[in-house]
């Protein structure tokens, strides 16, 4: 079961190739980045290049978006022994995808699905996250996606699901602030709610980043900068959860990385006051 | 209602969503279920309609928004991703133009795919440190015949009747668009990568089949003589051996041996 003390990689950013020149021109001061483990599963070239050369002045963790933990389908076993190998060349702090499916039948439809969260849901995850941990070697982190939907037979709320795999499966949290504040309003429930429920010594990074409000209903299309909403739910959460790895992930419309790096330091002055008392 | 296993659920779910004049599956919740799951059906349609503008970006501006829309469209329909990382999802796309009766009536489409999915094949295909010249030149006179060479893991040879080429080339440089005619016969283009470069020419008929044969393992000997249908013996070595230097040159040759 849970033992080892929660790291803490400090501030960072998800590494897009838009900005693969300025980091190395620059060594931009962020403390780690997150690499999108599908965008480097190929053979060489710019890719690798750059990967290599990053890595070797920051930290990294790598965030995946196929490996589909919810599907019944069966686990994809090429795809996690090139995962693998990605590590052994990225040596990540951790590895982390999302707690969602992505296609059956032999079919990836490349979104993050929303599971129903129940019993059976719950087993068959857990039982594919501890098959996947053996396998690499090291716990994973799963990710809160969010959601536009809500299925009828489902039996317990989204915080109450999350929770349950994790210690079902022993494994840790990736807490995407942002995706609980757009399924909370999608579906109408307090997301500090959801906060105060997730169990702390499991969540191990923090994402945040923007998304569209269609009025209607909100869409996470990390494509915009953190909105107000968010950020006053981060600081809720830093408050509670403590120290954690926090991050900017922009997927869309990237900007000059100075802006993140604005964004960053946003993050950093809205939680180390609450970290600096923790410690 | 009855209840559906996860699995029922979700084939129910993605089939929904591949086909999207089919009703909202009934396990869908609320009075929003119409607008919610219009969110997946639209993002799964964008988000594979985005990474072929990424793959093909020339063919894309060549057809234009609403003419790579609607294709973008129906190639979507047709063939969903086998692919664990999206990066692969357009392969398909030259034969689906090629072969589908709307588009393969303009066969320049099938091949202006054709040449971008073979760029970024070589974008981002395994690295190999090139053959140096000295490395050639230290090999014994009498060890040339019998030598077969490795070549780059990027390089691709496209036989195409149109100068896509040309065109793609315009689009990059932002220069005013060449006439796309297809020509007598189809003229091989050589694409590969050099470190982290990609770079492309067009090859006349005798390099195409000597570097051809050499790809497909013949000694230099063999390239000599396939050479020979073009030029008399002295000179068909001659040819051969400029030819390889200029290969060399371009770091297309990664290792030469005796075979």
């Amino acid at each position: 079961m849970l033992s080892t003390r929660r790291p803490f990689l400090g501030f960072g950013l998800g590494l897009r190739k838009e900005h693969f020149e300025a980091v190395l021109q620059a060594r931009p001061p962020l403390d780690w980045f997150e690499i999108l483990t599908e965008n480097y599963l190929v053979d060489g070239g710019k890719p690798l290049y750059y990967l290599d050369k990053i890595r070797a002045d920051y930290p990294m963790v790598m965030h995946g978006v196929s490996l589909s933990i919810g599907s019944t389908a069966p686990l994809d076993w090429d795809y996690l022994h090139q995962v693998k190998q990605l590590m052994e060349r990225v040596q990540p702090h951790w590895v982390s995808d999302h707690l969602c499916w992505t296609g059956v039948e032999g079919l990836n439809l490349h979104d993050l699905l929303p599971l129903p969260y129940t019993e059976e849901a719950i087993e068959h995850v857990a039982s594919r996250v501890q098959q996947v941990q053996d396998f690499l070697g090291k716990r994973i982190l799963l990710e809160n996606v969010s959601s536009y939907v809500c299925y009828r037979h489902s039996q317990m709320s989204e915080w109450e699901f999350l929770t349950q795999v994790a210690e079902r499966a022993d494994c840790l949290i990736l807490l995407d602030i942002n995706n609980i504040y757009v399924s909370a309003r999608n579906h109408g429930f307090d997301p500090q709610v959801y906060v105060d429920a997730i169990p702390c010594e499991r969540v191990w990074q923090f994402h945040l980043a923007g998304h569209t409000d269609l009025g209607h209903c909100i869409i996470d299309t990390h494509d915009h900068p953190v909105r107000e909403e968010v950020w006053a739910l981060f600081e809720a959460a830093a408050k509670r959860f403590g120290p954690v790895s926090t991050m900017i992930e922009r997927d869309d419309q990237i900007p000059p990385l100075n802006e993140l790096l604005n964004e960053l330091a946003q993050a950093r002055s809205i939680a180390m006051p609450h970290w600096r008392l923790a410690a | 209602m009855k209840e559906l296993d996860l699995a029922q659920l979700q084939k129910k779910f993605q089939r929904a969503i591949l086909q999207p004049d089919i009703p909202v599956p009934d396990f869908i919740a609320g009075e929003g279920a119409m607008q919610g799951f219009t969110v997946y059906r639209s993002a799964y349609r964008l988000r594979l309609a985005d990474a072929l503008k990424v793959d093909f970006p020339h063919l894309y501006r060549w057809l234009g928004e609403e003419a790579f829309t609607n294709m973008a469209g129906e190639f979507i329909a047709a063939c969903p991703s086998r692919y664990p990382s999206i990066r692969w999802y357009g392969g398909q796309l030259p034969s689906f133009l090629q072969t589908r009766p709307l588009w393969s009536r303009q066969p320049q489409l099938a091949e202006m795919a054709r040449f971008e999915w073979a760029l970024g094949e070589a974008f981002d295909c395994a690295d190999a440190q090139p053959l140096t010249d000295d490395a050639l030149m230290t090999l014994a006179p009498s060890s040339w015949p019998k030598l077969v060479f490795r070549f780059h893991p990027s390089i691709r040879l496209l036989d195409l009747t149109y100068s896509v080429a040309q065109v793609w080339k315009a689009f990059q440089e932002n220069t005013p668009l060449p006439p796309c005619r297809p020509s007598a016969r189809p003229v091989t283009w050589l694409i590969w990568r050099r470190e982290l470069k990609t770079f492309f020419r067009s090859l006349k008929e005798p390099e195409a089949h000597a570097l051809q044969s050499a790809l497909e393992g013949s000694n230099f000997a063999g390239i000599c003589e396939g050479l020979s249908h073009w030029q008399d013996g002295t000179n068909a070595a001659e040819k051969a051996a400029l030819m390889l230097r200029q290969w060399l040159d371009e770091g297309l040759i990664v290792e030469a041996k005796t075979g």
